[in-house]
């Protein structure tokens, strides 16, 4: 059995004060093969990989490398082993060369002093960037690269460095479509160099292209390996959930009402150009397009985060200015920002105090803040979130990624906002959340509100819209109804010509 | 009993300690010179005028920015009011004083606006300019000269007056402020929206709160706090010259992060800086009257600082051990 495998994880535990992390967890890994790891959020892949890197030491089972025995202290150790991961948030170095950080750690040097041979470094970076299909100057600033090319100089690093396991976590999560297809092929073509891949991912899409196995963990918990394309993908999600969920996406029974927001041609010079759409109440108006189509410029745009060029915009009918996010919020807008951690949250605070921001002025009593009503509303949205916590009291960054996802909805909901944009507002969260986050916007549009939805997803675009906008290169390329939208006629309105 | 153990670990009550600790010290060494009477004479050297430029960083540092310039403002009005009022032949006092008021608002203005305008920059070097550029039109006023001649109930009666003979005028005037900021720093939402800006800034704009506006208020906020400590600096010295109030903006920021703002924002107490204010003075006054040396003064308060920083990681190293236990202890009874 183990000379089958080239990594074999048996039985590892790991205990963090008040909570296991890992309950007796199994992984293994053949010689150049795909391995999909799937779960939750909170179901303890992150923790799993972090043992196997060295960052975490396990409580309890054994690594096997090899038909060998190891212990992996830190993360140098790992390194030595053969095995380097690829993390969500790229931690480059965004000031110093492509060069400089593939090589990092371990550069080329001369014998004696030590000074670095720079015409080589630059040289084998290249080659390798190369061998890659990719044509990224060694000399550029990391800073200055797109996510995916970030991306694509860590997966040479990890060559540099001879990696016999490389572990990618959500590698697509920041990448368009088109960007993902050309990581499938870089990743493709590192597997038949004989590299063995982990790979973790929240979405379908990258398992069936690339892995040949899929394991699950669920509630820290190891539930079952099976060949990709052998199980079924509500199979896979029952077995992620620990439930079927038969209805993933709700059926949206709101009546279409007045029109809400209007935008006129409305444009700003190098993001976006004669932007129209309407938005009435009850409705779900879905903006895609390929990341760098200029989607999130517009919703920024019309919230007053920037400015526009040219263009008018009307609410309920009357033409407005919007000058500021204050502004946009006076108006009855709300904006759900896409990096809800840098735009949308405040970690080291409560619940309650989250929440409650954008309408302080509610919670004032006698010029002065009252508590208990802001705990009172905290609850209120507590309970119908079911956001998970003991409390509004406790401090949003112990919370997990989907329950700060419902905070930061909760927030936008206290503000009274009667037009909601959500910019992705599915983006990195588990399953069982995504699916009450739609439950969560048919209950809104049946209040009436007015939703202006911004995804990339397509199967969440096709289902969740009733009305789809799709932008290409900064401008609208097509609308489609709800009933003639398929999954490749919204994608094929979205790529280039 | 937990309630009870997490209550003290707060800093204000570290600062409780080190009080008591630090006059307890000194009063059993310096006997009947360092009395609390004595100290309560002291205070107006040692609080009001830096407390009052404390209160202005203190709002400073929970939006997550410095301001250096304060000492150089204060130096600034002050000296606009003495060559306004001229011994009593130019303007009213009052006028005066009004000038001299609206001399640090608009400097503290400048500095917000340079601030919100030129975000590129940071704080620290924008007020680093300000600070030698106010410090420069003072001399260029005043020259070497010093000026003073100024009304009797302004440098007797406000300086050196006490009530009951033993309070001092101005020790009330600032103690006044307190409770005004308390209320406003951290019970209304004007006070929340100010941590807001300086715990995560792009969040606190997406939440509508309008930071620009706030920074430049507080930054003028700011400046003339420094004119009103640097007006009671003059009341008790008589004189202006240019060189007024050098350092005092390092004194305030000491105070206020010893009173618990970080200089990375989001965080600072009204309660911690008074505490810190008192601590200050008793500590202060203990070394001027145990050496009489200033420079031993200004190498306690070094190491008092360094101190400052390390406290707080081992508090909440502490308080993060104490978690760690009570987790513990709550797995095991699950």
């Amino acid at each position: 059995m183990s000379e089958e495998y080239l990594l074999e994880m048996k039985n590892i535990t790991k205990v963090f004060p008040g909570v296991k992390a890992l309950d007796n967890t199994h992984f293994n890994l053949k010689k150049g093969e795909i391995h999909a790891l799937m779960g939750e959020n909170g179901a303890g892949k992150s923790t799993f990989i972090k043992v196997l890197t060295g960052v975490h030491q396990p409580d309890g089972g054994e690594i096997i490398l090899e038909g060998k025995k190891i212990t992996v202290t830190d993360p140098l150790v790992a390194a030595r082993y053969g095995i380097a991961a690829i993390y969500q948030h790229l931690a480059a170095y965004p000031d110093l060369t492509v060069a400089e950080n593939i090589f990092m750690g371990h550069e080329k040097l001369t014998s004696g002093i030590k000074w670095i041979k720079w015409g080589e470094t630059n040289k084998e970076a290249k080659r390798l960037l190369e061998s890659l299909g990719s044509d990224i100057s060694p000399v550029e600033n990391m800073g200055a690269l797109s996510v995916a090319q970030q991306q694509l100089v860590e997966i040479a690093k990890a060559l540099s460095q001879n990696m016999k396991i490389l572990i990618m976590d959500e590698p697509t999560a920041a990448l368009s479509r088109r960007e993902s297809e050309d990581l499938y092929e870089i990743v493709r073509k590192l597997r038949d160099r004989g590299v063995s891949i982990i790979l973790i991912s929240h979405r379908f899409e990258d398992m069936n292209k690339l892995a040949s196995r899929v394991t699950v963990f669920r509630d820290a918990k190891y539930i079952g390996t099976w060949n990709v394309g052998e199980i079924s993908e509500s199979e896979l999600v029952k077995q992620m959930v620990g439930r079927s969920i038969d209805q993933f996406f709700p059926t949206k029974t709101a009546p279409i009402g007045r029109e809400v927001l209007r935008v006129e041609k409305i444009s700003r010079t190098g993001y976006f150009k004669d932007v129209s759409f309407t938005l009435h109440a009850g409705e779900i108006l879905c903006l895609t397009g390929l990341v760098g189509a200029g989607r999130t410029e517009v919703v920024e745009a019309i919230c007053g985060v920037t400015a526009l060029t040219s263009g008018d915009i009307y609410i309920d009918g009357q033409k407005v200015q919007i000058n500021s996010p204050y502004n946009a919020q006076e108006l009855g807008l709300g904006l759900l920002p896409e990096d809800r951690q840098k735009d949308g949250l405040f970690l080291p605070w409560s619940i309650r105090s989250n929440i409650s921001l954008p309408s302080l002025k509610r919670f004032v009593k006698k010029g002065l803040l009252d508590e208990a009503a802001e705990r009172e509303e905290g609850i209120k949205y507590k309970d119908k979130l079911k956001i998970r916590a003991q409390s509004t009291d406790d401090i949003l960054s112990s919370l997990s990624g989907g329950n700060q996802q419902k905070v930061v909805v909760s927030k936008l909901l206290a503000s009274d906002s009667q037009i909601l944009i959500l910019d992705e507002p599915t983006k990195g969260i588990d399953v069982g959340s995504k699916a009450q986050i739609y439950e969560i916007m048919c209950d809104l549009t049946a209040q009436g509100y007015g939703i202006l939805l911004i995804s990339s997803e397509l199967p969440e675009v096709v289902n969740m819209a009733d009305r789809i906008v799709i932008m290409r290169g900064g401008r609208v390329s097509a609308e489609i109804r709800h009933e003639d939208a398929t999954q490749e006629n919204v994608l094929a309105a979205g790529l280039p010509n | 009993m937990e309630k009870i153990k997490k209550f003290f670990l707060h800093w204000e009550w570290i600062l409780v300690v080190l009080i008591v600790a630090t006059f307890a010290f000194f009063s059993n060494k310096l006997g009947d010179s360092y009395t609390f009477v004595k100290l309560l004479d002291q205070t107006r050297v040692y609080i009001v005028d830096v407390g009052f430029m404390a209160l202005g960083i203190m709002l400073i540092l929970i939006l997550g920015d410095i301001d250096i310039s304060i000492g150089s403002t204060a130096a600034l009005s002050v000296t606009v009011m003495a060559v306004a009022y001229k011994s009593g032949e130019g303007l009213p006092f009052s006028v005066s004083i009004l000038l001299a008021l609206l001399v640090g608002i608009v400097c503290g203005l400048f500095n917000g606006v340079l601030v919100t305008r030129f975000k590129e920059l940071f704080p620290m070097i924008i007020t680093l300019s300000t600070q030698t550029i106010y410090r420069g039109i003072a001399y260029i006023i005043l020259k070497d000269q010093s000026a003073g001649g100024f009304p009797t109930w302004f440098s007797k009666r406000l300086g050196y007056g006490k009530v009951f003979d033993v309070i001092p005028i101005m020790l009330l005037c600032i103690l006044l402020m307190f409770p005004i900021f308390y209320f406003i720093v951290h019970r209304t939402a004007f006070g929340r929206q100010l941590f807001a800006i300086g715990t995560n800034i792009n969040a606190a704009r997406y939440s509508g709160v309008r930071t620009d506006r706030l920074k430049v208020l507080i930054f003028a906020g700011s400046g003339l706090l420094a004119a009103i400590g640097g007006i009671f600096l003059t009341s008790r010295t008589g004189s202006v010259k240019y060189t007024i109030a050098t350092g005092y903006e390092m004194q305030a920021i000491a105070v206020a992060v010893l009173g618990g703002a970080s200089t990375s924002g989001g965080k600072g107490s009204v309660i911690g800086l008074l505490l810190s204010l008192i601590l200050m003075t008793c500590l202060k006054n203990g070394l001027m009257i145990a050496y009489n040396d200033s420079f031993i003064l200004n190498l306690s308060i070094g190491v008092l600082l360094i101190a400052v920083v390390l406290i707080p990681n081992i508090t909440n190293a502490i308080r993060a051990r104490e978690e760690l236990k009570r987790r513990r202890q709550a797995s095991a009874v699950q």
